[in-house]
């Protein structure tokens, strides 16, 4: 009976999940190629409008303060036209300008004061009155403003305490240098312009460092970094050194500030123009969305995944029944069937199924009877072959009795023992005698065959010589050799041990019976006897020169009752059993016959058998 | 007595930075030992020769520099033109003005470096004395310490044509800032980087009139040398103006850094006080079109001409050999 299979199958072999894993990996795939390059270009495009926005801010700026400039410019030229209207004596025109200039100050939000000092640097007249008296001479934009229109970068003015920005223009009476007028712009303006962070967040801003040792000249929203001092950063040193650009670089505040960065070198006022926004601010929304991208990319991986497992499932399920079904009939169950009512092929494959299965239960049935039928004509051959065996048993004793009374009587008889036998007589009873001794050995043949047939044979492994062994055979055959005039020649292989483990009655039947047909069939020449070693065992080897074995013989010449031919069974007698008891007794040893013939040459029978040796009781050998 | 502990105490300090790992960085040959004298003890003022040692600027000129603290001692106030002249120092800070009148007096010093590039003396008020310029001052009571600060003072209000008889000019007794805050004075003449900062702290709204507005300007932390020491050591006498230089370029970029410096020197120092007071003094220091320690020489005429016109000296000496711009960059201003 084959057993069922199992319908355990290894969990990732598993076809549901294979299909479920495969519907992943498909979606999977397009989603997370999609995700990153989406995710990428809205991170190039955030980061690219960060910059831009960057820009724009920092270029706005700049606009503002050159607007600021400008406007400071147009007042120092509104108040040089003045001037110039007035062209009575200096000291008029001083006390006239004093007044203007406090109008034209007064009336600008770009400038604080405008004021005039003469070509030593003492301060004439101002909008503001503090300022007359004092000498610029030691200013750094006194030496400028002598020889033409000039714009002081911004300083941080020890007088005021605040940040300083002058522009200079030198006023002439024709060629005269009569001094320079000079406006002091209004850096709350540029403070303003700075603080003004609208599009900034919360840690943006804009600032503008001088090249003078790197100070801010606009406040940081930041707390803790003041004014006029020293900072830097790569932003602020590319400005410083002239370039205009953006980039992704460390705050002034620390390296492990990241931040956005816009910066620009203005020339007119000597500094750089940083604008700013921290990374993590600016990228904030960024991350946001990459959030939400990576989230709808693993809602729909997850709906793909379900989608995936339905359809998996709607596909697998017939499938898992089927094989139910299968298994079921492979235990036995050969009624099973699939109970599916679908359209498609997996339906096809269903009724097929039931087929097949229906098929399979009818020739089970059928072998099924015919398997009892042969169960019960092997146990009737059985049967007779045992009463046959225990015939032929019975039969053969009764036989021998009998014969054993004549062979026995007709030895008395042959001895001279009381009874005086004419030639005549004496010939007859030799010859009744011979008769009887080859029924005898007949039956002795046909006991040994019952015997192994019935299984009752049993061999009796004793210490036995095999020099002895053949010795005994020689003398037992020598009278056939001597008979025929064939030469006998026995050779023992010294190799092979002294004592050997054997059932030295079967031994002696194999090797007598070989013998005695080497003998029947040679007319001429010799038989040989070899006992020697081979690997693993020990051999029997009967050779002669008689007249051979066709080849086609060699399939039956060991069957019961077989010889070559018919004829030869009349030409050289015996019953056809010698070969088939050599055959059944060598492999009742554990050994096997051999057969190499040539017809016309001769045949060498070999019996190769198991060693076995006797270690302890040698002494008991043959 | 007080002053005795801080300066055994500096010098120790002294002795073990000499002697320490950092400062015995040994190039071959060997550093050349050089002592600073210093003008005042160990404070804020003198926190960029602090800092240039301390961060090694001397060092990297192979020298190996001493300070010397100033003040007073039982001898009294130590005069740093006198300790280089007796050879205690081959090095010392002084004003312009004092280096002039010692020149004058055919003492061979010479300026090489000038720490501030404008003079820290002012007039200052408090608010409701209304003096935003030098002609408020007529009316008013202004106090005003004997000597340098006294001739610069009445030089302004020579140069702003102020009738020095309508100011009630008194003599200033006190270094402290009370006789203005209690009222006692109107304005007095004085420091805008110490009793300017000082009249901060107190809570006040310190008015200042900069004498170097008015082109009333003269050099203070001056370094000097003597003639000999520029002649026969001009190498080490250019170390010393490099490592000033660098040493104010560190204290400009990082004043907090320099004070924690200085007070190495001085741990009796309030930091906090310190630092508000180096900053006041860095705009000084660091001023547009003028490089650190340069010098103009138009600063040292004012400077001599005033001192003449006062009668501090009665006789003109040759400006230029009372400094020289050999040892800073050719730039210089």
């Amino acid at each position: 009976m084959q057993t069922a299979t199992t319908t355990h199958i290894p969990f990732f072999s598993r076809l549901r999940l294979r299909l479920t894993a495969l519907f992943l990996v498909v979606a999977i795939i397009p989603i997370v190629l999609i995700t990153t390059i989406v995710a990428r270009q809205v991170e190039a495009q955030s980061r690219s409008q960060i910059f831009n926005q960057l820009e724009s801010i920092s270029i706005l700026k700049s606009q503002q303060i050159d607007q600021w400039l400008q406007d400071g410019r147009e007042q120092l030229a509104l108040f040089l036209v003045s001037l110039q209207h007035d062209s009575a004596t200096q000291a008029s025109l001083f006390e006239h300008a004093t007044s203007t200039v406090r109008q034209i100050a007064d009336a600008s939000t770009s400038i604080d004061d405008i004021f005039f000092y003469n070509p030593q640097g003492e301060v004439i007249f101002s909008s503001d009155e503090v300022l007359v008296g004092r000498v610029v001479n030691r200013q750094s934009y006194f030496d400028a403003s002598l020889v033409e229109d000039h714009l002081q970068a911004p300083f941080f003015d020890v007088s005021s305490g605040t940040l300083a920005l002058i522009a200079t223009s030198p006023v002439y009476n024709g060629d005269e240098l009569i001094g320079v007028a000079a406006i002091r712009y209004n850096t709350e303006e540029l403070n303003r312009i700075m603080f003004e962070r609208t599009g900034l967040g919360e840690t943006g801003e804009t600032y503008l460092v001088s090249r003078e040792n790197n100070y801010f000249l606009t406040a940081s929203r930041f707390e803790g970094y003041t004014l006029n001092r020293a900072y830097t950063s790569a932003g602020i040193e590319q400005a410083l050194g002239g370039q205009v650009g953006s980039g992704l670089y460390g705050d002034y505040r620390s390296p492990a500030v990241s931040v956005f960065g816009n910066y620009r070198w203005l020339p007119e006022l000597e500094s750089g123009l940083i604008t700013e926004i921290d990374e993590e601010e600016a990228l904030s929304a960024l991350n946001q969305a990459q959030v939400t991208i990576v989230i709808l990319a693993i809602l729909v991986s997850a709906i793909v995944v379900f989608v995936g497992f339905i359809v998996t499932n709607i596909l697998t399920r017939p499938i898992s029944q089927i094989t139910n079904s299968a298994s079921a009939i492979a235990q036995g169950h050969f009624d099973q069937r699939v109970l599916l009512t679908r359209s498609d092929e997996i339906g096809v494959l269903a009724t097929a199924f039931n087929n097949m299965a229906q098929a399979v239960q009818d020739r089970t049935l059928q072998m099924e009877e015919a398997r009892d039928e042969a169960l019960a004509a092997q146990r009737i051959a059985r049967e007779n072959s045992r009463l046959k065996s225990e015939f032929l048993s019975t039969m053969s004793h009764e036989l021998r009795t009998p014969l054993n009374a004549i062979e026995g009587f007709t030895s008395i008889m042959l001895s001279g023992m009381g009874i005086e036998l004419s030639p005549r007589a004496e010939d007859m009873v030799r010859r009744v005698s011979m008769n009887s001794k080859r029924l005898l050995q007949l039956i002795n043949d046909f006991l040994d065959l019952s015997r192994i047939e019935a299984g009752r044979l049993e061999l009796v492994k004793s210490p036995v010589s095999p020099e002895g062994l053949a010795h005994k055979w020689q003398n037992e055959v020598s009278v056939l050799a001597e008979g025929k005039g064939l030469e006998f020649i026995v050779n023992i292989d010294p190799n092979l041990p002294p004592i050997i483990l054997g059932d030295e009655d079967a031994l002696s039947k194999v090797a007598i019976n070989l013998l005695g047909n080497a003998f029947k069939f040679t007319q001429q020449g010799q038989v040989t006897l070899e006992l020697s070693c081979i690997s693993g065992g020990w051999k029997i080897a009967v050779s002669d020169t008689g007249i051979g074995i066709p080849s086609h013989a060699r399939e039956y010449i060991f069957e019961e009752f077989r010889q070559v031919d018919g004829s030869s069974k009349r030409l050289y007698g015996g019953t056809g059993l010698g070969l088939s008891l050599v055959q059944k007794l060598s492999r009742a040893m554990g050994g096997n016959v051999s057969l190499q013939s040539e017809v016309g040459k001769g045949s060498i029978f070999t019996v190769t058998l198991p060693l076995e040796v006797e270690t302890i009781a040698q002494g008991a050998a043959v | 007595m007080k002053r005795i502990v801080p300066v055994i105490i500096t010098i120790i300090l002294i002795s073990l930075v000499a002697c320490s790992p950092t400062q015995v960085a040994t190039p071959t040959p060997a550093p050349t030992a050089v002592s600073i004298q210093l003008s005042w003890i160990n404070e804020y003022s003198s926190s960029v020769f602090h800092t240039a040692v301390r961060n090694g600027h001397f060092a990297e000129q192979n020298l190996e520099a001493t300070l010397i603290e100033a003040g007073f001692n039982d001898a009294g106030f130590i005069d740093p033109i006198q300790a280089v002249l007796n050879g205690e120092a081959e090095f010392a800070l002084s004003n312009s003005a004092s280096l002039i009148e010692a020149r004058a007096a055919g003492q061979p010093v010479v300026a090489i470096a000038s720490v501030l590039q404008r003079s820290p003396l002012a007039v200052i008020s408090l608010p409701e004395a209304g003096i935003t310029r030098p002609e408020d001052l007529a009316g008013h009571t202004v106090s005003v310490a004997d000597g340098g600060a006294r001739a610069v003072y009445e030089t302004l209000l020579l140069t702003q044509n102020i009738d020095a008889s309508t100011v009630n000019t008194v003599a200033r007794t006190s270094f402290g800032i009370e006789p203005l805050i209690n009222g006692e004075v109107d304005a007095m003449v004085a420091w805008i980087i110490n009793e300017g900062v000082a009249v901060e702290e107190a809570g006040f709204d310190p008015q200042f009139i900069l004498m170097s507005d008015y082109g009333v300007d003269t050099y203070d932390f001056v370094v000097f040398t003597t003639e000999t020491m520029i002649a026969e050591h001009p190498e080490t006498v250019r170390g010393v103006v490099t490592a000033v230089r660098e040493g104010a370029q560190d204290v400009v970029d990082n004043p907090a850094q320099s004070i924690e410096n200085t007070l190495t020197y001085n741990s009796e120092l309030v930091q906090a006080e310190q630092l508000r007071r180096l900053e006041a003094t860095i705009p000084l220091m660091n001023v547009p079109g003028h490089q650190l320690g340069g010098m103009d020489a138009e600063v040292w005429q004012f400077t001599h001409d005033f001192l003449v016109e006062r009668g501090i000296l009665t006789e003109p000496v040759d400006v230029s050999e009372v400094y020289t711009l050999e040892f800073l960059p050719n730039d210089a201003a």
